[in-house]
Protein backbone atom coordinates (compact mmCIF):
# COMPACT_ATOMS: atom_id res chain seq x y z
CA UNK A 1 0.00 0.00 0.00
CA UNK A 2 1.29 3.45 -0.85
CA UNK A 3 0.95 5.83 2.08
CA UNK A 4 1.44 9.59 1.84
CA UNK A 5 2.26 11.37 5.08
CA UNK A 6 1.80 15.13 4.92
CA UNK A 7 4.34 16.96 6.97
CA UNK A 8 5.12 20.55 7.76
CA UNK A 9 7.20 22.20 10.46
CA UNK A 10 4.74 21.51 13.25
CA UNK A 11 5.03 19.08 16.14
CA UNK A 12 1.63 17.69 15.16
CA UNK A 13 3.16 16.42 11.91
CA UNK A 14 6.07 14.86 13.80
CA UNK A 15 3.71 13.05 16.14
CA UNK A 16 1.62 11.80 13.23
CA UNK A 17 4.79 10.51 11.60
CA UNK A 18 5.90 8.63 14.72
CA UNK A 19 2.41 7.34 15.42
CA UNK A 20 2.08 6.00 11.91
CA UNK A 21 5.29 3.99 12.12
CA UNK A 22 4.57 2.79 15.63
CA UNK A 23 0.96 1.69 15.24
CA UNK A 24 0.11 1.40 11.59
CA UNK A 25 3.02 0.58 9.39
CA UNK A 26 3.39 -2.86 7.90
CA UNK A 27 6.32 -4.19 5.94
CA UNK A 28 5.56 -3.69 2.32
CA UNK A 29 3.94 -0.29 2.72
CA UNK A 30 5.65 2.36 0.66
CA UNK A 31 5.77 5.58 2.62
CA UNK A 32 6.23 9.05 1.18
CA UNK A 33 6.66 11.94 3.56
CA UNK A 34 5.55 14.99 1.60
CA UNK A 35 6.25 18.61 2.32
CA UNK A 36 4.62 21.41 0.39
CA UNK A 37 7.18 24.18 0.14
CA UNK A 38 5.98 27.75 0.29
CA UNK A 39 6.53 30.00 -2.61
CA UNK A 40 9.23 32.43 -1.63
CA UNK A 41 7.98 35.89 -0.84
CA UNK A 42 9.59 37.78 -3.64
CA UNK A 43 9.74 41.50 -3.08
CA UNK A 44 7.82 43.49 -5.63
CA UNK A 45 9.56 46.34 -7.27
CA UNK A 46 8.52 49.41 -9.12
CA UNK A 47 10.12 50.70 -12.27
CA UNK A 48 10.68 54.21 -11.11
CA UNK A 49 13.44 56.43 -12.35
CA UNK A 50 16.52 54.64 -11.17
CA UNK A 51 14.96 51.42 -9.95
CA UNK A 52 17.39 48.63 -9.43
CA UNK A 53 16.37 45.01 -9.76
CA UNK A 54 16.50 43.67 -6.17
CA UNK A 55 18.64 40.76 -7.18
CA UNK A 56 20.11 40.12 -3.75
CA UNK A 57 16.77 40.18 -2.03
CA UNK A 58 15.38 37.70 -4.50
CA UNK A 59 18.30 35.40 -3.96
CA UNK A 60 17.94 35.63 -0.22
CA UNK A 61 14.23 34.82 -0.34
CA UNK A 62 14.78 31.81 -2.58
CA UNK A 63 17.66 30.63 -0.43
CA UNK A 64 15.50 30.84 2.68
CA UNK A 65 12.89 28.56 1.10
CA UNK A 66 15.52 26.14 -0.05
CA UNK A 67 17.11 25.87 3.38
CA UNK A 68 13.69 25.30 4.96
CA UNK A 69 13.14 22.42 2.55
CA UNK A 70 16.56 20.95 3.32
CA UNK A 71 15.85 21.26 7.02
CA UNK A 72 12.55 19.39 6.71
CA UNK A 73 14.13 16.69 4.61
CA UNK A 74 16.97 16.15 7.05
CA UNK A 75 14.62 16.09 10.01
CA UNK A 76 12.31 13.47 8.60
CA UNK A 77 14.92 11.26 7.08
CA UNK A 78 16.79 11.15 10.36
CA UNK A 79 13.58 10.35 12.23
CA UNK A 80 12.97 7.48 9.82
CA UNK A 81 16.48 6.24 10.33
CA UNK A 82 16.14 6.40 14.12
CA UNK A 83 12.95 4.35 13.91
CA UNK A 84 14.67 1.98 11.49
CA UNK A 85 12.06 2.36 8.81
CA UNK A 86 12.17 3.12 5.15
CA UNK A 87 10.64 6.34 4.00
CA UNK A 88 11.04 8.70 1.05
CA UNK A 89 10.89 12.45 1.36
CA UNK A 90 9.37 14.59 -1.35
CA UNK A 91 9.00 18.31 -1.66
CA UNK A 92 6.12 19.66 -3.68
CA UNK A 93 6.02 23.12 -5.05
CA UNK A 94 2.58 24.55 -5.41
CA UNK A 95 1.73 26.07 -8.77
CA UNK A 96 -0.41 28.82 -7.32
CA UNK A 97 -2.94 26.50 -5.72
CA UNK A 98 -3.35 26.01 -2.01
CA UNK A 99 -1.27 23.32 -0.25
CA UNK A 100 -4.42 21.19 -0.10
CA UNK A 101 -4.89 21.36 -3.86
CA UNK A 102 -1.24 20.60 -4.52
CA UNK A 103 -1.46 17.56 -2.25
CA UNK A 104 -4.71 16.34 -3.77
CA UNK A 105 -3.26 16.31 -7.28
CA UNK A 106 -0.06 14.70 -6.01
CA UNK A 107 -2.14 11.89 -4.48
CA UNK A 108 -3.76 11.27 -7.83
CA UNK A 109 -0.59 11.31 -9.86
CA UNK A 110 1.13 8.97 -7.42
CA UNK A 111 -1.85 6.61 -7.10
CA UNK A 112 -1.59 6.78 -3.35
CA UNK A 113 -3.80 4.43 -1.34
CA UNK A 114 -4.00 6.43 1.86
CA UNK A 115 -3.12 9.94 3.00
CA UNK A 116 -2.32 10.87 6.58
CA UNK A 117 -2.60 14.49 7.61
CA UNK A 118 -2.55 16.31 10.95
CA UNK A 119 -5.62 18.11 12.16
CA UNK A 120 -3.76 21.40 12.30
CA UNK A 121 -0.32 22.59 11.36
CA UNK A 122 1.36 25.91 11.24
CA UNK A 123 -1.70 28.06 10.73
CA UNK A 124 -1.95 31.10 12.91
CA UNK A 125 -5.67 30.82 13.39
CA UNK A 126 -6.10 28.31 16.16
CA UNK A 127 -9.82 28.75 16.58
CA UNK A 128 -10.70 26.18 14.00
CA UNK A 129 -10.71 22.56 14.95
CA UNK A 130 -9.65 21.37 11.54
CA UNK A 131 -7.01 23.18 9.54
CA UNK A 132 -7.44 24.18 5.91
CA UNK A 133 -5.29 21.41 4.45
CA UNK A 134 -6.90 18.54 6.36
CA UNK A 135 -10.32 20.02 5.65
CA UNK A 136 -9.58 20.28 1.93
CA UNK A 137 -8.23 16.73 1.72
CA UNK A 138 -11.14 15.20 3.58
CA UNK A 139 -13.54 16.77 1.13
CA UNK A 140 -11.58 16.43 -2.08
CA UNK A 141 -9.11 13.58 -1.91
CA UNK A 142 -10.19 10.51 -3.84
CA UNK A 143 -8.60 8.15 -1.35
CA UNK A 144 -9.16 7.39 2.34
CA UNK A 145 -7.92 10.17 4.62
CA UNK A 146 -6.65 9.67 8.12
CA UNK A 147 -6.82 12.83 10.17
CA UNK A 148 -4.38 12.53 12.99
CA UNK A 149 -5.12 14.12 16.32
CA UNK A 150 -2.55 14.29 19.01
CA UNK A 151 -3.83 12.77 22.24
CA UNK B 1 -4.43 -0.87 19.12
CA UNK B 2 -8.14 -0.54 19.72
CA UNK B 3 -10.07 0.51 16.62
CA UNK B 4 -13.66 1.71 16.73
CA UNK B 5 -15.44 1.16 13.41
CA UNK B 6 -18.66 3.10 13.16
CA UNK B 7 -21.09 1.39 10.81
CA UNK B 8 -24.62 1.63 9.55
CA UNK B 9 -26.60 -0.53 7.12
CA UNK B 10 -25.12 1.23 4.07
CA UNK B 11 -22.74 -0.19 1.46
CA UNK B 12 -20.24 2.53 2.21
CA UNK B 13 -19.88 1.33 5.79
CA UNK B 14 -19.28 -2.22 4.60
CA UNK B 15 -16.67 -1.09 2.11
CA UNK B 16 -14.95 0.98 4.79
CA UNK B 17 -14.88 -2.03 7.08
CA UNK B 18 -13.46 -4.27 4.34
CA UNK B 19 -10.89 -1.68 3.35
CA UNK B 20 -9.78 -1.34 6.96
CA UNK B 21 -9.35 -5.06 7.28
CA UNK B 22 -7.54 -5.46 3.98
CA UNK B 23 -5.10 -2.57 4.31
CA UNK B 24 -4.79 -1.36 7.86
CA UNK B 25 -5.62 -4.14 10.26
CA UNK B 26 -2.79 -5.63 12.21
CA UNK B 27 -2.71 -8.86 14.18
CA UNK B 28 -3.44 -7.89 17.75
CA UNK B 29 -5.69 -4.95 16.91
CA UNK B 30 -8.96 -5.13 18.75
CA UNK B 31 -11.91 -4.08 16.64
CA UNK B 32 -14.99 -2.55 18.19
CA UNK B 33 -17.88 -2.28 15.75
CA UNK B 34 -20.55 0.14 16.80
CA UNK B 35 -23.75 1.54 15.46
CA UNK B 36 -25.55 4.33 17.18
CA UNK B 37 -29.14 4.15 15.99
CA UNK B 38 -31.27 7.17 16.59
CA UNK B 39 -34.42 6.66 18.57
CA UNK B 40 -37.09 6.10 15.89
CA UNK B 41 -39.85 8.67 15.57
CA UNK B 42 -42.83 7.30 17.38
CA UNK B 43 -46.23 8.69 16.50
CA UNK B 44 -47.41 11.29 18.95
CA UNK B 45 -50.53 10.49 20.78
CA UNK B 46 -53.33 12.96 20.40
CA UNK B 47 -55.91 12.72 23.11
CA UNK B 48 -58.79 14.47 21.37
CA UNK B 49 -62.26 13.05 21.12
CA UNK B 50 -61.96 9.34 21.44
CA UNK B 51 -58.36 8.88 20.32
CA UNK B 52 -56.95 5.50 21.08
CA UNK B 53 -53.36 4.73 21.92
CA UNK B 54 -51.71 3.65 18.66
CA UNK B 55 -50.22 0.59 20.28
CA UNK B 56 -50.16 -1.45 17.09
CA UNK B 57 -48.32 1.20 15.15
CA UNK B 58 -45.78 1.79 17.87
CA UNK B 59 -45.29 -1.96 18.19
CA UNK B 60 -44.65 -2.20 14.47
CA UNK B 61 -42.12 0.62 14.46
CA UNK B 62 -40.18 -0.80 17.37
CA UNK B 63 -40.16 -4.32 15.90
CA UNK B 64 -38.91 -2.97 12.61
CA UNK B 65 -36.23 -0.95 14.35
CA UNK B 66 -35.05 -3.92 16.38
CA UNK B 67 -35.09 -6.14 13.33
CA UNK B 68 -32.75 -3.75 11.51
CA UNK B 69 -30.45 -3.67 14.51
CA UNK B 70 -30.29 -7.44 14.63
CA UNK B 71 -29.58 -7.71 10.92
CA UNK B 72 -26.73 -5.25 11.28
CA UNK B 73 -25.35 -7.12 14.24
CA UNK B 74 -25.46 -10.40 12.35
CA UNK B 75 -23.79 -8.96 9.26
CA UNK B 76 -20.87 -7.63 11.21
CA UNK B 77 -20.55 -10.56 13.56
CA UNK B 78 -20.21 -12.82 10.54
CA UNK B 79 -17.70 -10.52 8.91
CA UNK B 80 -15.54 -10.34 12.03
CA UNK B 81 -15.67 -14.09 12.48
CA UNK B 82 -14.74 -14.78 8.88
CA UNK B 83 -11.85 -12.34 9.08
CA UNK B 84 -10.92 -13.88 12.42
CA UNK B 85 -10.63 -10.53 14.15
CA UNK B 86 -10.69 -10.02 17.89
CA UNK B 87 -13.87 -8.04 18.11
CA UNK B 88 -16.85 -6.69 20.00
CA UNK B 89 -20.08 -5.55 18.42
CA UNK B 90 -22.32 -2.95 19.96
CA UNK B 91 -25.48 -1.95 18.16
CA UNK B 92 -27.50 0.35 20.32
CA UNK B 93 -30.22 2.95 20.25
CA UNK B 94 -29.30 6.32 21.56
CA UNK B 95 -30.98 9.57 22.47
CA UNK B 96 -27.96 11.53 21.30
CA UNK B 97 -27.21 12.39 17.74
CA UNK B 98 -25.14 9.59 16.14
CA UNK B 99 -21.99 11.74 15.86
CA UNK B 100 -22.10 12.62 19.55
CA UNK B 101 -22.78 9.02 20.53
CA UNK B 102 -19.87 7.75 18.45
CA UNK B 103 -17.43 10.18 20.04
CA UNK B 104 -18.69 9.23 23.49
CA UNK B 105 -18.33 5.54 22.65
CA UNK B 106 -14.76 6.02 21.45
CA UNK B 107 -13.88 7.65 24.76
CA UNK B 108 -15.70 5.04 26.78
CA UNK B 109 -13.91 2.08 25.19
CA UNK B 110 -10.58 3.95 24.98
CA UNK B 111 -10.37 3.55 21.24
CA UNK B 112 -7.08 4.62 19.66
CA UNK B 113 -8.66 5.38 16.33
CA UNK B 114 -12.07 5.71 14.67
CA UNK B 115 -12.81 4.33 11.21
CA UNK B 116 -15.86 5.33 9.26
CA UNK B 117 -17.21 5.90 5.77
CA UNK B 118 -17.86 9.25 4.13
CA UNK B 119 -21.61 8.94 4.02
CA UNK B 120 -24.30 6.61 5.17
CA UNK B 121 -28.01 6.42 4.85
CA UNK B 122 -28.76 10.09 4.49
CA UNK B 123 -31.14 11.08 1.73
CA UNK B 124 -29.26 14.24 0.81
CA UNK B 125 -26.42 13.24 -1.47
CA UNK B 126 -25.23 16.72 -2.38
CA UNK B 127 -22.53 16.85 0.23
CA UNK B 128 -19.22 15.07 -0.05
CA UNK B 129 -19.12 14.23 3.62
CA UNK B 130 -22.16 13.17 5.59
CA UNK B 131 -23.21 14.89 8.79
CA UNK B 132 -22.11 12.11 11.11
CA UNK B 133 -18.63 11.75 9.59
CA UNK B 134 -18.31 15.50 9.59
CA UNK B 135 -19.23 15.74 13.27
CA UNK B 136 -16.88 12.95 14.34
CA UNK B 137 -14.03 14.41 12.30
CA UNK B 138 -14.33 17.73 14.06
CA UNK B 139 -14.95 16.50 17.57
CA UNK B 140 -13.04 13.28 17.99
CA UNK B 141 -10.14 13.27 20.42
CA UNK B 142 -8.38 10.47 18.54
CA UNK B 143 -7.30 10.03 14.90
CA UNK B 144 -10.18 9.48 12.47
CA UNK B 145 -9.88 7.51 9.24
CA UNK B 146 -12.44 8.51 6.65
CA UNK B 147 -12.74 5.73 4.08
CA UNK B 148 -13.78 6.96 0.73
CA UNK B 149 -15.01 4.31 -1.69
CA UNK B 150 -13.05 3.93 -4.93
CA UNK B 151 -16.02 4.85 -7.03
CA UNK B 152 -16.87 8.07 -5.20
Amino acid sequence: MKVVLCVDGSTSAEEAFSWYFRSFHTQGNEVLAVYVGNQPHLPSFVFYEEAVFPKEEFQRAVQKCKSKMEEMKAKYLSKAKAMQVNCQFRVLVGDGGSPGETLASFLESENADLVIVGSRGMGKIRRTVLGSVSDFLVHHAKVPVLVFREE
Amino acid sequence: MKVLIAVDPSDIAEKAFDWYFKNIHKEGNEVYVCHEAEQPDLPTVFFAGGASFPAAEIGRIMTDHNKKKNELENTYTMKCKSYKIKHRIDIETTQDKPGVAICKKAEKVHANMIVMGTRGMGAIRRTVLGSVSDYVLHHSKVPVLICRGQDQ
